[in-house]
């Protein structure tokens, strides 16, 4: 891979992090997808299951 | 008309592929047996080539071609997950992101390119099933039961880590689901990273080191890294993993909660991995025993078929028979990623369970892969100039017999080879299960790998409960029982012993496979799924009156299970094994030529 061809990738790469970052934030505000609260004691976690 | 499907799992490990005709599973294979690469993740060319090869058939015969999991929903868990660990998972980003934007998002287009080179007619329509879908499907299309209730467990797929189906004719409905980053295959993988050992190969280790421990730590990882509801659900405490940002498991939260920075690997072993071995190993049974309940509520149904890769931790298994929430389980050999393969092809294929009437499962003792008949083996053997024996079938097995009864180790190489991580008869090396030094044999001067690791006793089926306290068959060395009362042994003064040193101790009447816990991971051979095997052992309890082998796979540590009579000579020789049964040709070591190597095989094998 060439110097410049590099340099592109790790650019647009890191404009495309960039872009993840602001996302994740913003995406934080309205909670997050990965880290469930812990439930009242009386409930669980399990998700229904759609139909495939 | 039946449809005729070819599954593939790939690009993440133990890449495979099987064919099944309508409800018939045909060839089943994992690539890493043919590319010689433990775990192999690439493209399965060699594996589909052979199950075409044993099925008689080329691409142009295959209706269609199933794929084992959604690289697109995969993509978007990756893409959350980035969403979600921002800014601290750049460097994992920077590594990954090239490669889903450059193929893998196109997985199933790099899948039909990849299938168009191998020149074998033209390439049918690609469908992708879900990962659990594969999984669950591999757990209960094959299996014995009219309906189930399924329970698929492993690290995770695309989203879904823990699934609960409803098996049912030619069907597997979705019940419930718990999603990543919760998942108890990622929690024991963890553990396994945590004590020097590697991910996605070093948990049967972990297993196997929990005997010599207590579970200390239980408590601790019950309060602060798993939260399990009684309802069979869990959740993680993601602030002490690192599995979300990147290449590692666990970090300094994690080092903190248990005294110290995770044991380099291959470094001793200490009191703490003894004890963090047994606790996890603990926890995992807790919660496979919670998802089991929470599956026999939701269904009703009195049997319960396992598949992901937490299904291969037999010592819950046989917690889960144990415990009689079930009438029986059956587990898919092949349960791993491997499987999916299989099971998208069943999917695919929705053909009728003919092997319902006969009592038996679909999987045929699982010898799904290529077979080698005399003609082949002898022109290996001429070729080589090696010297061999040619035996009737009642003169081999009454003179492998012999040999074991004397001490001796035995290469059995026999029919198809096996689909899925364990050997069971086909591809194995057998040693007698009453000598006290064979665990320390074949451990050390066979398999070259960690004197801890015990060894798996096959038995006849007609008496497995005499040695062992078994609620149900177990023919693909999925469950651990207890090795019966009546055939364990009390050693004065061994009672003080821990960890390692347990190993001194004479446990039972057949000590090479007693774990010491009094513990093995038991295979029963029936005569009409393996009728070699079950020749053997025959003839074996006929001469000393055990119907009891030591059963390991055919290689060395971290080679994979060898494949063809050339990977069988090769381990044979660099070994201590002093005879090969190959086919009916029987090869003495003492008879052999000298074996010479140029370089150091040992050095060109990764350690597993």
């Amino acid at each position: 891979m060439t110097f410049a061809r590099h340099a592109l990738l790790t650019l647009l790469l890191l404009l495309a992090y960039l872009l993840v970052l602001v996302l994740g934030l913003l995406g934080r505000l309205f909670g997050d997808p990965l880290r469930r609260r812990p439930a009242p004691a009386s409930a669980g976690y399990w998700r229904q299951s759609r139909r495939y | 008309m039946s449809t005729t499907a070819l599954g593939i799992s790939s690009y993440y490990h133990d890449s495979a592929a099987a064919v099944v005709e309508g409800g018939h599973i045909v060839a089943a294979a994992q690539q890493e047996r043919f590319s010689r690469r433990r775990h192999d993740a690439g493209f399965p060319a060699l594996a589909v080539a052979s199950c075409l090869a044993e099925a008689g058939r080329k691409l142009d015969d295959v209706d269609v071609i199933a794929y084992y999991e959604d690289p697109r929903l995969k993509f978007s868990r990756v893409l959350a997950t980035y969403l979600a660990t921002a800014p601290r998972a750049w460097s994992s980003f920077r590594r990954s992101m090239p490669e889903w934007l450059g193929w893998k998002l196109r997985t199933l287009g790099v899948v039909h390119d990849e299938l168009a080179r191998l020149d074998l007619g033209a390439v049918p329509p690609i469908r992708r099933f879900r990962h659990h879908e594969s999984h669950a499907a591999s757990a209960f299309l094959p299996s014995p039961y009219e309906s189930a209730a399924v329970l698929c467990v492993d690290g995770v797929g695309e989203w879904a880590t823990t699934t609960l189906w409803h098996g049912r004719d030619r069907r597997v409905e979705p019940l419930r689901e718990l999603r990543f980053p919760h998942s108890l295959g990622l929690l024991y993988s963890a553990f396994t990273y945590f004590c020097g050992f590697k991910v996605d190969s070093g948990e049967y280790k972990l297993m196997g080191l929990a005997p010599y421990g207590r579970p200390v730590y239980a408590p601790l990882i019950r309060e602060k890294l798993v939260d399990i509801r009684p309802d069979g659900s869990f959740r993680l405490d993601t602030g002490y993993f690192e599995f979300l940002y990147g290449q590692v498991m666990t970090g300094r939260g994690f080092a903190e909660l248990f005294g110290g920075p995770r044991r380099e690997p291959e470094g001793p072993l200490t009191e703490r991995e003894f004890d963090l071995a047994a606790s996890v190993q603990l926890v995992t049974e807790e919660i496979m025993l919670n998802l089991a309940a929470a599956a026999r509520e939701l269904t009703g149904e009195r049997r319960l078929c396992l598949a992901g890769g937490v299904a291969l931790n037999c010592v819950a298994n046989g917690k889960l028979v144990e415990s009689e929430l079930f009438d029986e389980i059956w587990v898919q050999p092949a349960a791993g990623d491997a499987g999916g393969a299989l099971g998208a092809a069943l999917l695919a294929a929705n053909g009728p369970r003919d092997h319902l009437g006969s009592g038996r499962d679909g999987m045929r003792g699982a010898r799904l892969g290529p077979g080698y008949d005399a003609d082949r083996i002898q022109v290996y053997l001429d070729a080589q100039g090696l010297p061999y024996r040619r035996l009737a079938t009642d003169e081999l097995r009454s003179t492998v017999a012999g040999l074991l009864a004397e001490g001796k180790v035995v290469g059995w190489f026999q029919g198809r080879m096996e689909f899925g991580p364990r050997a069971l008869g086909g591809r194995s090396i057998l040693g007698d299960a009453r000598n006290a030094e064979m665990q320390s044999t074949m451990n050390l001067k066979i398999k070259f790998r960690e004197s801890f690791r015990p060894f798996a006793p096959i038995v006849l089926a007609e008496h497995a409960t005499e040695y062992f306290d078994l609620r149900q068959d177990s023919p693909y060395m999925l469950i651990v029982a207890q090795v019966a009362e009546q055939r364990r042994l009390q050693q004065a003064g061994t009672e003080h012993l821990r960890g390692l040193d347990l190993l001194r101790a004479r446990r039972s009447q057949i000590p090479a496979v007693t774990h010491v816990d009094h513990s093995a991971r038991v295979q029963t051979v029936a005569q009409d799924t393996d009728p070699d095997l079950h020749g053997l052992l025959t003839e074996f309890h006929a001469r000393t009156g055990c119907p009891v082998l030591v059963n390991t796979s055919f290689n060395v540590r971290g080679e994979p299970i060898v494949a063809t009579p050339e990977d069988a000579y090769r381990c044979f020789m660099r070994t201590d094994i002093d005879a090969l049964a190959i086919g009916r040709f029987l090869l003495l070591k003492s008879d052999q030529p000298p074996w010479h190597e140029d370089t150091d095989w040992r050095g060109q094998i990764p350690l597993d």
